[in-house]
């Protein structure tokens, strides 16, 4: 779990710094520029911890998954290539490999790969627990529908394979290019659209199966 | 809300759901925490290159080491003057012309004195250099600045060498 951590008042974030393209601000992170880090962490960190919230559905290991991807950047700034893909896509696969290793300790084996086993219906039951909308404040009818609709989506996807439901997010809810989401997957086009194609039958099957309602 | 919904319905309720997370507002404070910043990166440190025409250690150690011995056997025989040649040195020196022509020794069998100092930096006065006979390896001929035949580098030389008290040899000769 995330260790105690004594508050500390964020760095002021200057208009040019704002504007810095990603090179400068690597740099200055080399250099030991904590507000460089800060920079950066403002601008790609929603997004890698989305992408390991989504495939895992654990909000304290994407956290964690997301804080090693930015101590891992942060220690080794020079280790992003940007002639391999965007920074964004970089971070997300250092979180996707910590989120691997976490689910290996945890599960041991890496749902990551394709011999993902479903969960049952109490892993079904923490996905409910750690759904993004719990703890967002809700009116009643909200509440009512997320509960007959939202949890619905949710477990279905949680129902999927993690190499399913990766693509799932990656493409359909993070609305990321193709490439980028085969980079980030380690897998080849191809077999990204194959899995994004399968993926998406399984839930419109699960969603079905479940309501009876869900059309393609 | 109907109870039906597509696909696109589903993904798109997804999509908004997972746009809705923030990660832990600590997160960066954390990340911060364990990432300890460092200094500006400094030039890596550069190991003198010694010159090509620097001594190794052992070899000045090997010449301190000599001149020790040397400065030692100059003492020491000012405590023990040859008994074949007494009061050699101050005979020595009287004869010792100031300036650059060479003294001649007391043995005719042997060469002629060489100066290795100009004459401004000879004594004044007798009693302040000393004539010292000794043997010196050949190849230590060239550290005085004189020739020598490195095919006998190892083997000694017999010389009288006119020192001062100092150790400073001011002036040399061979024999036999």
């Amino acid at each position: 779990m995330m260790p105690f951590v004594p508050w500390r008042p964020a760095p002021r974030r200057t208009a040019a710094r704002a504007a810095a393209p990603v090179a400068e601000l690597l740099a200055a992170v080399a250099q030991g520029d904590a507000a460089a880090l800060a920079e950066i962490y403002r601008r790609e960190a929603q997004a890698v911890y989305r992408y390991t919230f989504g495939l895992c559905g654990n909000a304290g290991w994407a956290a964690d998954a997301t804080q090693e991807a930015f101590v891992e950047l942060a220690t080794r700034p020079l280790g992003f290539d940007a002639t391999r893909g965007s920074l964004g896509a970089y971070l997300a696969g250092v979180a996707r490999h910590a989120l691997a290793a976490t689910w290996r300790a945890v599960k041991a084996e890496d749902p990551l790969h394709d011999t993902w086993a479903q969960d049952g219906a109490a892993d079904q039951e923490d996905a409910a627990a750690d759904h993004p909308h719990a703890g967002r404040a809700a009116s009643p009818e909200d509440l009512l529908v997320r509960a007959q609709s939202g949890q619905q989506v949710w477990a279905a996807l949680r129902q999927l394979p993690a190499p399913f439901r990766e693509a799932l997010v990656l493409v359909d809810l993070q609305e990321r290019p193709y490439a980028e989401a085969a980079r980030i997957a380690g897998i080849e086009l191809n077999t990204l659209r194959t899995r994004l194609h399968r993926a998406r039958l399984k839930l419109a099957a699960l969603l079905d199966a479940g309501t009876g309602d869900c059309h393609d | 809300m109907t109870d039906k919904i597509t696909l696109a319905q589903a993904l798109q309720r997804a999509a908004l759901d997972l746009n809705a997370a923030e990660p832990p507002p600590h997160l960066l404070a954390a990340v911060q925490a364990r990432w300890a910043p460092q200094p500006a990166a400094k030039p890596p440190a550069v190991k003198p290159r010694r010159q090509p025409w620097a001594w190794p250690g052992a070899a000045v150690a090997a010449v301190s080491a000599l001149a020790l011995v040397l400065v030692g056997s100059v003492l020491l025989m000012l405590q023990t003057p040859p008994a074949d040649q007494p009061g050699l040195q101050q005979q020595q020196l009287a004869k010792a012309p100031r300036g650059p022509q060479v003294p001649q020794g007391p043995g005719a069998d042997g060469s002629r004195f060489v100066n290795l100092v100009p004459p401004e930096r000879w004594p004044r006065e007798a009693s302040a250099a000393w004539l010292v006979r000794t043997e010196i390896p050949s190849h230590r001929l060239a550290v005085l600045g004189l020739p020598f035949d490195p095919a006998s580098a190892g083997q000694p030389v017999r010389a009288e060498m006119l020192m001062r008290a100092s150790g400073e040899v001011l002036a040399v000769r061979f024999v036999p």
